[in-house]
């Protein structure tokens, strides 16, 4: 005969007692089980909501700079940066500046760190000249090519220098003066060779000539001067981006202004960059919400588990004070054949130890797949439960079957110390 | 065996002390069996649990064995009970949800004991309870409750047997059986104390005393009168 023997016929034998001992703590295992789950769901279902959300704007994102790509090339060039004292009204009007600047402010931009917010350096030359061989005026512009940005990632140019002594000339010079490669011309008495001519554009550039910069600083004796830089912004820069342009490019070149020309791809472009504000401040709109909701939850469980907890140790330590009061006699007679103390303690409390470990194990159940219904219930009514692999956490069952008995045993402790210390001869002696 | 020297015990009651038992003193040798004999509330009970290390007197001295009882800590107490005294009630305390053989092992949960089931089976065999060996007690007749607590008494080989009211309840035949396996006891060189107040139980008593009021009032020298009048 051996105690756990006793114990386990016991057990058997006050089936009601036991039962509702095991019942209190499947009912506090479950809570807190369940609790846990329902937070973890909780948490496993926001990152799936976060992740989609995000893929969704990443996809949108990459959609936007696709589009923007393709937009920015066909925005052109849309800076220009002019000499500060130019008449505006006269640029306007004529097409070009006639206050030129040094050449190397081109460079100052192009060297600089802060600058972000454009791409695409163009310095140029350019000037609406009676081109008296031909009887005709004509836009020239003279450029060397792209400054590269030093310390910017290196992107190919979007337009290319002339090689000097060439021209290249617009489609309607080519149809009506029947220019074509190789053809000779001279401009200020100097001569050039057509390296090509342009499709049409159906703008100045049909009537306008391009060559480098250096012949025509030449042309008109202005060496290492320019009446312009051209530039294109950069769409990275938010919808804020004509403020950041102008401050950033001031900072470099005080004694320039900045005209940004506002064209359909820029306000497009600026409508997608309010797009993705609008998607980011949405998604974390949605993680604000989500975390408000994990905290009232987990607020209702900080105050409902340790409710449900103390009122099952409560039950626990009852229904064992009842056993105690049931099993006086048994309890006597054990201690006068011999038993001591600690065995007939142990009888109780590895009775609601052994009881903890099954409503630990059911509880975990119970808490499990409630905690995980439930939280499938309160998130929509079409969502379906997590599955059970994602949300099973071996340390919670773990938890679950190291708590239970733990807290039967604890609950019962009470009842067991006066069980342990009851007087037999007070009993036997009742005879 | 036992010996008892000028044993009281006193109760506090909020009409004021009781004395249970007052200026008791016998001794029981081992294979001597003796009775007290008195009527209900005289003290018989608070001897008898004062004389198995269960309820300290407040006066006098016990000694089981030639051990001061009382001077142990109550876990030797415990040991003292489980290895050399065996005890026999009049209510049984039989533990229900145990079957007959179970009940008479219980006193094996407190020593280590590789023989104790075949003891068991042997008290079962001796006491005629083989058809009643899974029984629960509340299958079982007075008598064979009776003879199942002698059983469980004993299982633990006891020098000291005290039995409370052991016929009370009995018929004829099972007062016999319960008497003569205690009569065997002390013929084995055991001592047995027992204390009733019917008469059979002095039938194999070879000392018996009087008890009124928590006094004993005579010893009798019995004589050899083993058997059944």
């Amino acid at each position: 005969m051996t105690i756990w023997n006793l114990i386990r016929r016991e057990i058997w034998h006050s089936k009601l007692g036991s039962l509702s001992t095991l019942a209190s703590v499947l009912v506090a295992i479950a809570s807190i089980v369940g609790a846990f789950t329902l937070l973890q769901a909780h948490d496993v279902r926001t990152d799936r909501i976060l992740d989609k959300k995000q893929q969704a704007t990443r996809e949108d994102m990459e959609e936007l700079r696709q589009e923007m790509r393709r937009a920015t090339l066909q925005l052109g060039f849309n800076v220009v940066i002019l000499p500060k004292g130019q008449e505006l009204t006269e640029w306007y009007n004529r097409g070009y500046a006639s206050e030129t600047m040094p050449e190397n402010w081109a460079q100052k931009l192009a060297e600089s760190r802060t600058l972000t917010s454009i791409r695409h350096i163009l310095p140029v030359l350019q000037k609406k000249i009676q081109w008296e061989d031909m009887s005709r005026e004509v836009m020239i512009r003279a450029h060397r090519g792209e400054l590269p940005l030093k310390h910017r990632p290196e992107k190919p140019d979007l337009v290319q220098s002339v090689p000097r002594g060439k021209i290249l000339i617009g489609h309607a010079l080519h149809e009506e003066l029947d220019l074509s490669r190789g053809d000779n011309v001279r401009i200020r008495g100097r001569e050039f060779t057509v390296e090509a001519y342009r499709p049409a554009q159906g703008s100045q550039d049909d009537i306008t000539i391009w060559m480098h910069l250096e012949d025509a600083q030449e042309l008109w004796d202005q060496q290492d001067r320019i009446n312009a830089i051209i530039a294109l912004q950069c769409m990275c820069t938010g919808i804020h981006f004509k403020e950041k342009v102008k401050s950033q490019i001031k900072e470099i070149l005080p004694d320039a202004q900045v005209i940004i020309r506002e064209a359909k791809a820029s306000a497009r472009a600026r409508a997608r960059l309010s797009t993705r504000e609008k998607a980011e401040k949405a998604l974390k709109r949605e993680q604000r919400n989500r975390r408000k909701l994990r905290e009232e939850r987990e607020g209702l469980a900080a105050v409902l588990v340790p409710l449900v907890l103390a009122a099952s140790a409560i039950w626990i330590g009852l229904t064992a004070m009842v056993n105690v009061r049931e099993r006086r006699g048994e309890i006597a007679i054990l201690r006068a054949v011999g038993l001591r103390s600690w065995h007939v303690m142990s009888l109780f409390l590895i009775k609601a130890a052994a009881i903890g470990l099954i409503g630990g194990a059911l509880g975990y159940g119970v808490g499990f797949l409630g905690g995980r219904y439930m939280e499938a219930w309160l998130s929509t009514s079409a969502a379906h439960p997590l599955g059970i692999g994602v949300l099973f956490r071996p340390a919670v069952l773990f938890l679950g079957l190291v708590l239970a008995p733990c807290l039967a045993a604890l609950a019962a402790w009470i009842p067991a110390l006066v069980a342990a210390y009851h007087d037999p001869a007070d009993i036997l002696s009742e005879e | 065996m036992l010996k008892l020297d000028q044993v009281s015990k006193e109760f506090s009651a909020p009409e004021g002390p009781v004395r249970a038992v007052e200026d008791v003193s016998l001794q029981v040798k081992g294979g001597e069996l003796a009775a007290v004999h008195g009527p209900s509330g005289c003290g018989k009970t608070t001897l008898l649990l004062m004389a198995g290390a269960l309820l300290r007197p407040t006066n006098g001295v016990v000694y089981v064995d030639g051990l001061n009882v009382y001077a142990s800590s109550s876990e030797q107490r415990a040991e003292m009970r489980a290895d050399r005294i065996g005890f026999v009630f009049q209510r049984f305390h039989l533990v229900p949800y145990l079957s007959v053989l179970e009940n008479i092992m219980v006193p094996s949960m407190s020593r280590n004991d590789e023989y104790v089931q075949e003891r068991a089976e042997e008290l079962i065999e001796k006491l005629n309870l083989e058809h009643r060996r899974m029984h629960q007690p509340s299958a079982l007749s007075t008598g064979e409750r009776q003879r199942t607590v002698i059983a469980r008494a004993l299982l633990n080989r006891p020098h000291l047997l005290l039995a409370d009211e052991p016929t009370g309840n009995l018929d004829e035949r099972n007062a016999e059986i319960v008497l003569s396996t205690m009569a065997d006891f002390a013929e084995n060189g055991g001592a047995v104390l027992t204390v009733s107040h019917d008469p059979r139980a002095t039938r194999y008593a070879g000392q018996m005393f009087g008890m009124e009021e928590g006094r004993l009032q005579e010893e009798v020298e019995v004589q050899e009168t083993r058997g059944p009048a």
